[in-house]
């Protein structure tokens, strides 16, 4: 029986190098993580189980790029697996409609140079609690309940379009409060 | 230096698309936007937005359903080793690789952004057209006037493989001019490009791109895409790798070497 993921020994960096049932280890450690980030975003669930199979693979494929002094494992499966989701919507054309943003009165005034943000859980959420009462409720409809733009505006009763512009506007603040010492933010295109 | 206002419509676009929430025209707006600045979308926020939606989920996650986790486990038990099968091994010291990742300038955000882009484009360059490829290269000899040339010798399994390469500082720019280079499936395996670079405040090589050779491919020129700015590259290597690159080689098969 293979050794669980530790932080000190990821399964992800076993998984890159071979190690027979390295993936049935990622899928019971990270299974509940891929399907809950899955389900809150496509409804159909044979869809939803498809997708979660796609995302194991992706995973498989890219776990070398995996560094473990960058970020936790689960961040970087969660990365794949709503990189995957949002592809999944875009593909089959069920992305919210959205209102066109102003971009003059919609961004912050000023943003600094920005270096690869920290990771840590504890910073992500103390980030998380500096940031306004009302967009931490945004995030919270949009990241723990999975609700679309459009149902975030029906129940909260706000513009689709600050909607959009208030979690946009906490990515980037939120990013800013996590960055860390580090790469810039362009990278050159391949 | 990028005006503020296109950098902040920049962040708000790449926020956008870690969100999911981008309109059509928003992503053609994005898409033009990196093309202009010659940048790849920017995956911090990408990560960022995984790490809240992690926190998020830690303690309200749903567990995997019974039959769903069967089914991943029965496919898990059929699925090969990860990386690339490899008939020839070879595993020359040539270079004392560090981890890249501990280079201040290639962690985590370059480790993102070449999965991210990874993700999203699956093929690595292809060469250029005879008729472009020459012109390019022509063009580039005729601009610089810091151009180095050095050539490639193939290295193990791959003693056929050669070329050269040439290179500008100045212009951040150069090609692969590759022949006898074995043609790669792109499924399987693909080609990678490293500059090694001792000007650069640590010896991790820098990725230079991936590429495939086509099947019929005699002579092949291929655009060095860098990653990082390069300041005096003392050696090119290329190394074969998974589908989509890596962001650290382990140098398992290195196909060929340029250097001074």
């Amino acid at each position: 029986m293979p050794d669980l993921p530790t932080a000190a020994d990821p399964i992800l960096t076993r998984l890159a190098a071979g190690e027979p049932r390295a993936m049935n280890v990622c899928i019971d450690s990270f299974g509940g993580l891929v399907w809950s980030i899955v389900r809150r975003s496509v409804g159909n669930a044979t869809e939803a189980e498809d997708l979660v199979q796609e995302i194991f693979t992706e995973i498989w494929k890219k776990a070398g790029y995996y560094d473990p002094q960058a970020a936790p494992e689960a961040t970087f499966i969660a990365l794949v697996a709503r990189r995957r989701t949002i592809d999944h919507l875009r593909r089959n054309g069920r992305r919210p409609e959205h209102e066109p943003l102003d971009a003059a009165t919609s961004l912050p005034a000023h943003v600094p140079p920005v270096p690869a943000p920290g990771c840590d859980p504890e910073a992500v959420r103390s980030s998380v609690a500096a940031l306004p009462e009302d967009t931490r409720e945004l995030f919270r409809m949009h990241f723990d309940e999975g609700f679309t733009h459009p149902e975030i505006a029906e129940k909260t009763g706000l513009p689709l379009g600050t909607v959009k512009t208030r979690l946009r506007r906490g990515l980037i603040t939120l990013r800013e409060h996590l960055q860390g010492s580090g790469a810039t933010h362009i990278q050159p295109a391949s | 230096m990028i005006p503020s206002d296109i950098k902040l419509r920049f962040d708000e676009l790449c926020a956008g698309r870690a969100l999911g929430d981008l309109s059509p025209e928003e992503e053609r707006e994005l898409a033009d936007l990196c093309q202009r600045l010659g940048v790849s979308p920017d995956a911090t926020f990408d990560l960022v937005a995984a790490a809240v939606q992690t926190d998020a989920l830690a303690d309200a996650a749903d567990p995997l359903p019974g039959h769903l986790a069967k089914r991943l486990h029965g496919w898990a038990d059929g699925m090969p080793a990860a990386g690339i099968s490899v008939e020839n091994v070879i595993r020359p010291r040539i270079f004392a690789w560090r981890k890249i990742a501990r280079s201040p300038l290639t962690g985590w955000a370059a480790a993102a952004a070449v999965l991210i882009f990874s993700l999203l484009i699956t093929r690595g360059q292809k060469p250029l057209p005879p008729a472009q490829a020459a012109q390019a290269a022509q063009q580039l000899r005729g601009e610089a006037n810091d151009l180095i040339e050095r050539r490639f010798e193939g290295l193990g399994a791959y003693q056929q493989a050669g070329g050269s390469v040439i290179w500008s500082d100045s212009q951040q720019r150069g090609y692969m001019i590759l022949d006898g280079v074995p043609a790669n499936d792109p499924r399987q395996a693909q080609y990678q490009l490293w500059i090694v670079d001792p000007a650069r405040d640590t010896d991790a090589p820098v990725d230079g791109g991936v590429f495939d050779i086509p099947r019929e491919a005699t002579r092949a020129v291929i655009p060095i895409t860098a990653k990082l700015p390069v300041a005096k590259p003392q050696a090119f290597v290329i190394t074969l790798e998974q589908p989509g690159g890596v962001v650290k080689s382990r140098q398992e098969t290195v196909v060929a070497l340029a250097k001074s």
